[in-house]
C-alpha cells in the first residue's frame, strides 16, 4: 500500500487512513454478528433497494419485451386465457372436495372449518415483479407491500392464481420478497398428488388411479416435500388406504409392500405427471390446494417407500413479469381501519 | 475525482448488476447461484487504475457496501427470515481495490487487456474475501446460521469473475470516453506506468 508521511494528524484527528481501519475493523466485527442485532440493517437494505426499483424494473421491462419480441412465449393469448381459467376452476373444485370432507369428518367443528373454505374474503392482487434477489439468497422482490395489506409469512404468491411461487417473509411499505417454495430454506410441507382431470371431469386413465376425483382425496396420496436444490421438491409417499381409514382414521401407511399386507387393488398409485397440491396446516389456509408443482420422477426404495420428485410449474422466473397475492382477509381489514385511522405505516 | 459522476455510474451499473445478471447468467437463477459477469466490479477497477490511492481505497469500499445493502440478503437456514449482512462484500471490493491500486504501477493502463484482466482479477478477488468471510461467520456461528454453501457460492462467483472480462470488454467502450469526466486527480504518467 503506499505510505502517506503523516497517518494521524497533529491535534489527534482522525486521517482519512485511520478512519478507513476503523471501518474495517467495523465491518469485520458486523460480517459476523448474529440475525438479530444485524435487523436494524435490514431498513438500510430497504432504502437501497427502493432507490434501485425503478432502474431495476424498467430495465426488467426492457428485457422482457425483448424476449416476448423474440418469439420466446409464442403461445396464443386466448390458449393461455383458457389454460388459466381452467386452472382456476380445478383449484375451487379441489377446495371444494377438501372442505367438504372436512365437513365430513369434523361437524363440531364448522367454524373452523369454515376459515378454510373459499367463500371467505380473500383478497387478491395483482403485482409486478420488480426482480429476482441475488443469488445467495434465493428471493423475488414484489412490487407491493402493507400498502395493499401484505403482510409476512400469512401471506403467499402464486403465478396466475394457482401455482404457488412461495411464501412472503418479508415485507417493507412498498414491497415485499418471496421464498420460493423450493428454495433450500423453505420447511418441508405436506402436499396431496391428484391425477390430472379431463375436459369430460374424469380423471386421466391410469391404470391404479382412483377413478374419479373425490377418490383421490378420500384416499388420498399424500407425501411430506422438502426441497432437494436444483428447483426441485423431493419426499416420500404416504399412501392412505380406504381400509386404514375406515379402521384407523388416517393412519399411514407403509408404502407399496413393505408393511406385509397385500395391497387392496384400488390403492391409488402416484404416477408422473400428478398434479401436487399443497395440503398442510402450517401453511396459511388462503394457500392450501394450490398447485405447487408436477410429480417430475418416481423411485421405488427399500422397504416398500415410495419416493416422488415434484418440480413446480412456475416455469422460468426470468420471464415473470407479474404474480397475484394472495392475503389474508383479516389484514385487509386491519389495514382498512389503520388507514382510516390515518396511522398506518 | 468528481462525486457526481461517479454516483450516477454507480447507480446506473448497479440498476444493471440487478437486473440484467438473471437474463444472462448460465443455470436457472435464483434456483442457483448466478454465473453472470459483474457489471460494478469493472468499475471499482476503473476508479483504481486512475484515481488517488485514498479515493480509491474509500470509492472501493462504499460500492462494495452498497453491493451488501443491495443483494448481501441471505435467508436463515430452516426459517422463514431474511438478514442483510454488511461486510463481505465490501472488504471484499475493498480488497479488490486495493490489489489493484499496488499493481497499477507495473501494469500498462492505457492497455485495453490490462483493464480486462484486472476485471477479472479483482473479481476474483472481491469473491475469495466474501465467500471467505460469509464461511467464517457461518463456523464462529453467532446466531442462527445462514443458508449458504461455501463450495457452491466460490464456483458460481469464480465462474462470474471469468465472465466479467466479457462485461469489462463492453464496459471500457463507456469508461474511456468519459475519463475526463470523472476528473481525477492521479498523475498517470509516473515512473513504472505505461
Amino acid at each position: 500500500m503506499i505510505r502517506q508521511p503523516h497517518s494521524s494528524r497533529p491535534g489527534g484527528g482522525l486521517s482519512p487512513r485511520r478512519v478507513l481501519t476503523l471501518a474495517v475493523g467495523g465491518l469485520l466485527i458486523l460480517s459476523v454478528l448474529p440475525a438479530w442485532m444485524l435487523a436494524p440493517i435490514g431498513g438500510l437494505s430497504r432504502v437501497a433497494g427502493f432507490a434501485l426499483e425503478p432502474e431495476q424494473a424498467a430495465i426488467n421491462w426492457l428485457l422482457r419485451g425483448l424476449r416476448t419480441a423474440s418469439g420466446g412465449e409464442r403461445e396464443s393469448e386466448e390458449l393461455r386465457k383458457a389454460h388459466e381459467e381452467a386452472e382456476l376452476f380445478k383449484g375451487k373444485y379441489y377446495t371444494e372436495l377438501t372442505d367438504n370432507a372436512r365437513l365430513r369428518e369434523r361437524i363440531s367443528q364448522i367454524e373452523g372449518t369454515l376459515a378454510l373454505t373459499p367463500g371467505l374474503n380473500i383478497e387478491a392482487k395483482t403485482a409486478s415483479v420488480i426482480g429476482l434477489s441475488d443469488g445467495n439468497s434465493r428471493l423475488v422482490s414484489i412490487k407491493a407491500g402493507r400498502d395493499v395489506g401484505v403482510t409476512a409469512v400469512t401471506s403467499v404468491a402464486t403465478v396466475r392464481g394457482t401455482q404457488l411461487l412461495g411464501r412472503v417473509v418479508d415485507v417493507d411499505a412498498l414491497s415485499c420478497r418471496v421464498l420460493l417454495i423450493d428454495d433450500q430454506s423453505t420447511p418441508a410441507f405436506d402436499a396431496l398428488l391428484m391425477a390430472p382431470i379431463s375436459a369430460t371431469g374424469e380423471q386421466a386413465a391410469s391404470g391404479t388411479a382412483p377413478s374419479a376425483p373425490f377418490d383421490a382425496l378420500e384416499e388420498g396420496i399424500a407425501c411430506n416435500l422438502k426441497p432437494i436444490g436444483n428447483g426441485l421438491l423431493a419426499g416420500n409417499v404416504k399412501i392412505i388406504r380406504p381400509s386404514e381409514r375406515v379402521a384407523g382414521g388416517g393412519g399411514t401407511g407403509g408404502g407399496t409392500g413393505g408393511s406385509g399386507r397385500a395391497p387392496k387393488a384400488a390403492a391409488p398409485q402416484p404416477k408422473e405427471q400428478m398434479v401436487v397440491r399443497l395440503r398442510d396446516d402450517r401453511w396459511p389456509a388462503l394457500a392450501q390446494m394450490l398447485v405447487v408443482g408436477v410429480v417430475e420422477r418416481i423411485e421405488y426404495r427399500d422397504l416398500g417407500h415410495v419416493y416422488v420428485i415434484v418440480r413446480p410449474a412456475y416455469g422460468d422466473l426470468r420471464a415473470l413479469g407479474e404474480v397475484v397475492l394472495r392475503l389474508p382477509a383479516a389484514t385487509t381489514n386491519s389495514r382498512t381501519g389503520a388507514s382510516g385511522g390515518g396511522g398506518g405505516s | 475525482m468528481s462525486l457526481l459522476p461517479a454516483l450516477v455510474v454507480t447507480y446506473v451499473l448497479f440498476g444493471l448488476d440487478l437486473a440484467l445478471r438473471p437474463f444472462i447468467a448460465f443455470g436457472n437463477p435464483p434456483i442457483e447461484p448466478w454465473r453472470a459477469p459483474y457489471f460494478v466490479l469493472p468499475f471499482v477497477v476503473f476508479i483504481a487504475l486512475n484515481a488517488a490511492p485514498m479515493t480509491v481505497l474509500w470509492a472501493s469500499l462504499s460500492i462494495g457496501l452498497l453491493t451488501d445493502l443491495i443483494s448481501g440478503t441471505y435467508t436463515l437456514d430452516g426459517g422463514l427470515q431474511t438478514v442483510c449482512i454488511v461486510g463481505p462484500n465490501a472488504l471484499g471490493y475493498l480488497a479488490a481495490g486495493w490489489v489493484v491500486l499496488t499493481t497499477r504501477a507495473i501494469m500498462m493502463r492505457r492497455n485495453p487487456l490490462t483493464f480486462i484482466f484486472l476485471s477479472m482479477l479483482a473479481a476474483a478477488i472481491a469473491s475469495l474475501v466474501a465467500v471467505g468471510i460469509l464461511a467464517c461467520r457461518q463456523m464462529i456461528g453467532l446466531g442462527e446460521p445462514i443458508r449458504f454453501v461455501g463450495t457452491e457460492q466460490l464456483s458460481a462467483r469464480l465462474i462470474a469473475s471469468l465472465l466479467t472480462g466479457i462485461s469489462a470488454t463492453v464496459l471500457l467502450f463507456v469508461f474511456r470516453p468519459l475519463t475526463s469526466v470523472f476528473g481525477f486527480d492521479e498523475p498517470v504518467g509516473r515512473r513504472y506506468s505505461r
